[in-house]
């Protein structure tokens, strides 16, 4: 398997495509082993549409889901990132990558961890 | 298939009863929960439990199940979901002692059962989201339960589990979401399951 590449995406590119075609637009990437960070937090019904496709793309081999990654609003409310009233807390990321290329450690609620598998070539090409 | 779904849980509704439904990751507890639930109300067990992961893999549903609580009856339907994942790897289940044609097996009707439990999204009138307390309650799985419950205005109760457990820590479930109802048991043991119930009774 090729490493996988790391795709930012801003706003005005999601903005832009309606909540199917940007479905389609995720899956399609993050099957091809890209790693997608958007400038946009997905809706709630937008993340579980996309559970939902990738559950009708695993092939149990090459594509085993995705990672899907955001970050909930500032728990404790302190500090100066709150945002009332703001989905996430004000945050504006997403983060989708393929479950078989990358490893998640999220011990708290500030910071996401994604660790690269690697494979029997080390991603060295 | 969602069709199906709404006619179901209309059908319940005609009746006066209300569907509750039970969600979270694989091995959070909901099986035991509903287990925990069905023999207190109605003297049998819902489901079969298991320390694999994805043992329920289709919506089990418990019809006509009444509860009473502080003079309140309640009648409802209890749905236990399949445990709703973001990725499903056959692998996983090879450790657990499956031969490879069952763990692949197994892995595909999980992935159904997924699409099952998003589907019951649309037709639960009650939620319980259920967290393994004795793990960190960052999993997005539970973010995109909560967020569509939120979103299409379902009451939800956030139930941290596993609190027979010395390493269970529920107050590190209720810090990352203050703004819910939210109680901690055992569904094994059934500590603290009358809290569940009074809430339970006054969110009707």
């Amino acid at each position: 398997m090729m490493s996988p590449r790391i795709d930012i995406i801003p706003q005005w590119v999601i903005n832009g495509l309606t909540s199917q075609d940007k479905i389609k637009f995720i899956v399609e990437k993050v099957k091809q082993n890209v790693i997608l960070v958007l400038e946009e937090v997905l809706k709630p019904e937008e993340q579980a549409d996309l559970i939902r496709e990738s559950m009708l793309e695993i092939d149990y081999e090459t594509f085993t889901g995705i990672e899907l990654l955001t970050f909930n609003k500032n728990p404790t409310g302190k500090g100066f990132i709150r945002r009332k009233n703001k989905p996430n807390g004000g945050s504006k990321i997403t983060i989708i990558a393929p479950a078989n290329s990358v490893n998640i450690l999220r011990e708290t609620s500030s910071i996401i961890s994604l660790m690269l598998k690697q494979n029997r070539e080390g991603y060295t090409d | 298939m969602t069709d199906w779904f709404s006619k179901v849980a209309a059908a319940f509704r005609r009746n006066g009863e209300f569907t509750l439904g039970i969600y979270g990751s694989p091995n959070a507890g909901k099986t035991t929960l509903a287990n925990r639930i069905c023999t207190d109300w109605i003297g049998k067990e819902a489901g079969k439990t298991s320390s694999i992961p994805h043992e329920t893999r289709t919506a089990n549903v418990v019809e006509h199940l009444e509860m009473h609580y502080n003079g309140k009856r309640l009648r409802m339907n209890v749905v236990d979901m399949p445990g709703i994942s973001s990725k499903i790897d056959y692998k996983v289940f090879l450790k657990h002692g499956l031969s490879s044609e069952e763990a692949i097996e197994r892995a595909k009707e999980a992935t159904r059962g997924v699409i099952e439990a998003i589907q019951w999204l649309d037709n639960v009138d009650l939620a319980l989201t259920i967290f393994d307390a004795t793990k960190v309650p960052f999993d997005q799985v539970n973010l995109v339960i909560l967020g569509n419950l939120r979103a299409k205005n379902i009451p939800n109760i956030i139930v941290a589990n596993k609190i027979d457990l010395p390493k269970s820590r529920p107050k590190l479930v209720f810090d990352a979401f203050p703004d819910h109802k939210s109680v901690a048991i055992s569904a094994l043991t059934g500590e603290n399951v009358e809290e569940l119930y009074r809430l339970v009774a006054e969110s009707r």
